[in-house]
């Protein structure tokens, strides 16, 4: 494309955009859906990422205790015996009334809701830290054989599930993107060629007095680019708005509840929204007229 | 400037629209192109400014063989050829000037170009006074003029016209014809395809006849029909 040419293309981009308004407006709706969804999904994976990595960082197993293990002399053999075990950096030893004041501390102005507990439910635990993060399955697998202990729990899991989420997230979202996104070409191709039909006229003239193909086609690929990037802006700002009311009402509730899981902000999210909505965006729009020209604009 | 050698054309397989067409113009020539409805007229215009390509025979415009020309090289030799047509075909929503100068921007002529050629051509066709108008509020014979314009802006060393005054009554039709004639004299080579026999005996130039898509005659000082 050369540049000298490009006010003459967009101008006749825009005019073909209003010519054929409802049509137009009617593109930019379904791209909209298409992308929001696609966005949305960005945003959950984008959390999930950083939730995870967060859960990485904190390898520890906690191996929590039955019942009747909880006796002065179980719990020293216990210890010694994780002590023993190979690739034990450091065992911590959690007492029941130990977690449940962790837990007040925790809920902080809202710890009353403890105190009309009958007896304490929290189990007690051990918090061992791996030598070495990578064997910390292996290592977790080794503790909950040993007798006494009724269950470990290691942040792996929890990456695991969330890496689960994330795939089953991931397939229903392709799903409907990719049925959303053909809707999306096809009505943007459709839009384009109601364009080529009523600058037919234009285009034959265009035509013989000499007009080279791309000089014909430019305009009209344009105005497919301009249909996906105003839906890429409209998805942008309802996402992000969207985004910024759940960060708002969601992230604190989430850190004082799950470890310290934190929702990744706004500004951050935000930004990678941007890149991706209006690459995508701009993408339908141009294959979208695309197919149009190569159905409809014989040139 | 045109050479025609042995062209056939069909638009459907088994039936033919051109048959064993040969003829040449030279540069500067000024010649009619004659038959009667479904002669193949409007065939051999479009085999030179290729719309359509010759099946067999071989088709010179411009010192360029158009049966081997590339499909991208084609927009530059339209820039070479100016074509009018019986229904104008102009832009009713753009202005007279307006619709001249397109044909300019279209072939990413600069500001400058446009601005000195379209009233250049305007004043040429005898419309200097009209380019703010529209199409709508021009006479018949002044939407040919602008169409004329817009085919000459650019210069072109070929003029072609596809039944140029078929639309117009005879004292446009003749005032039409002379403007074609006034341009030929300042170098242009104009080829008219007409069924106007009153301009062609007028005239008395170059007559090439078909019949059927066979080539039946080419006067050099002609009529419009022997019979006649
Ligand atoms: N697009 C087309 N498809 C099929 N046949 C066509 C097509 N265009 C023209 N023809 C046929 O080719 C023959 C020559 O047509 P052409 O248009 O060249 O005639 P013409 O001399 O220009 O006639 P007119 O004076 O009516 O304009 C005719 O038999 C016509 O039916
Ligand atoms: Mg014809």
């Amino acid at each position: 494309m050369k540049l000298k040419n490009l006010s003459y293309y967009v101008k006749e981009a825009a005019t073909g955009i209003w010519r054929n308004r409802l049509m137009s407006l009617a593109s930019v709706i379904v791209v909209v859906l298409t992308l929001l969804i696609l966005g949305a999904f960005t945003l959950i994976n984008l959390n999930i990422q950083a939730v995870t990595d967060e859960i990485k960082g904190q390898v520890e197993v906690v191996a929590y205790l039955e019942e009747e293990a909880e006796t002065y002399e179980e719990v020293g053999r216990l210890r010694e015996e994780l002590r023993g075990l190979e690739g034990v950096q450091q065992v911590t030893f959690v007492s029941r009334d130990e977690a449940l004041e962790r837990l007040r501390e925790r809920l902080g102005d809202k710890a009353g809701i403890t105190e009309g507990l009958e007896r304490n439910p929290l189990p007690a635990s051990f918090e061992i830290r791996p030598q070495d993060p990578e064997h910390t399955a292996i290592l977790a697998e080794a503790i909950s054989q040993l007798e006494g202990i009724e269950s470990v729990d290691y942040g792996q899991q929890l990456v695991e599930q969330l890496l689960a989420f994330s795939r089953s997230v991931e397939l229903f979202s392709y799903t409907v993107i990719v049925f959303l996104g053909v809707i999306s070409l096809f009505l943007i191709a459709n839009t384009i060629k109601l364009t080529v039909y009523s600058r037919r006229r234009q285009i034959g003239i265009m035509k013989f007095v000499g007009a080279t193909d791309w000089f014909i086609r430019w305009p009209f690929i344009l105005e497919g680019i301009f249909l996906g990037l105003f839906g890429a802006l409209f998805t942008y700002l309802l996402l992000l708005a969207g985004y910024g009311i759940l960060y708002h009402r969601a992230s604190a509730w989430l850190y004082q509840n799950f470890l310290s899981v934190q929702m990744v902000v706004p500004e951050l999210a935000g930004r990678e929204l941007l890149k991706f909505l209006f690459v995508t965006g701009a993408g339908i729009g141009a294959v979208g007229s695309a197919i149009s020209l190569r159905r409809f604009l014989k040139v | 400037m045109i050479l025609f050698s042995h062209v056939n054309y069909s638009y459907q397989k088994g039936t033919s629209a051109l048959k064993d067409i040969s003829f040449h113009i030279s540069k500067g020539e000024f010649a009619f192109l004659v038959g009667a409805s479904g002669a193949g007229k409007t065939s051999i215009l479009k085999l030179i400014f290729r719309e359509t390509v010759a099946g067999t025979g071989r088709v010179a415009v411009l010192g360029r063989d158009l049966t081997r020309m590339r499909r991208r090289e084609v927009p530059y030799l339209r820039r070479q050829i100016g074509v009018v047509y019986q229904d104008f075909r102009l832009l009713p929503e753009k202005t007279v000037a307006e619709n001249v100068a397109f044909a300019l921007e279209v072939i990413e002529a600069g500001a400058k170009e446009v601005k000195r050629q379209v009233p250049r051509v305007l004043n040429l066709v005898g419309l200097g006074d009209k380019g703010e108008r529209y199409p709508h509020q021009l006479s018949g014979g002044e939407q040919q003029r602008v169409a004329l314009a817009r085919a000459l802006v650019n210069n072109p060393p070929l003029l072609i016209c596809d039944e140029p005054t078929g639309n117009l009554d005879p004292d446009t039709s003749w005032q039409i014809i002379s403007l074609l004639n006034q341009i030929n004299l300042l170098g242009t080579t104009v080829l008219i395809a007409t069924h106007d026999k009153d301009v062609v005996d007028r005239m008395n130039r170059r007559v090439i006849e078909l019949q059927v898509g066979r080539l039946v005659r080419d006067d050099s000082k002609g009529v419009y029909s022997h019979e006649a």
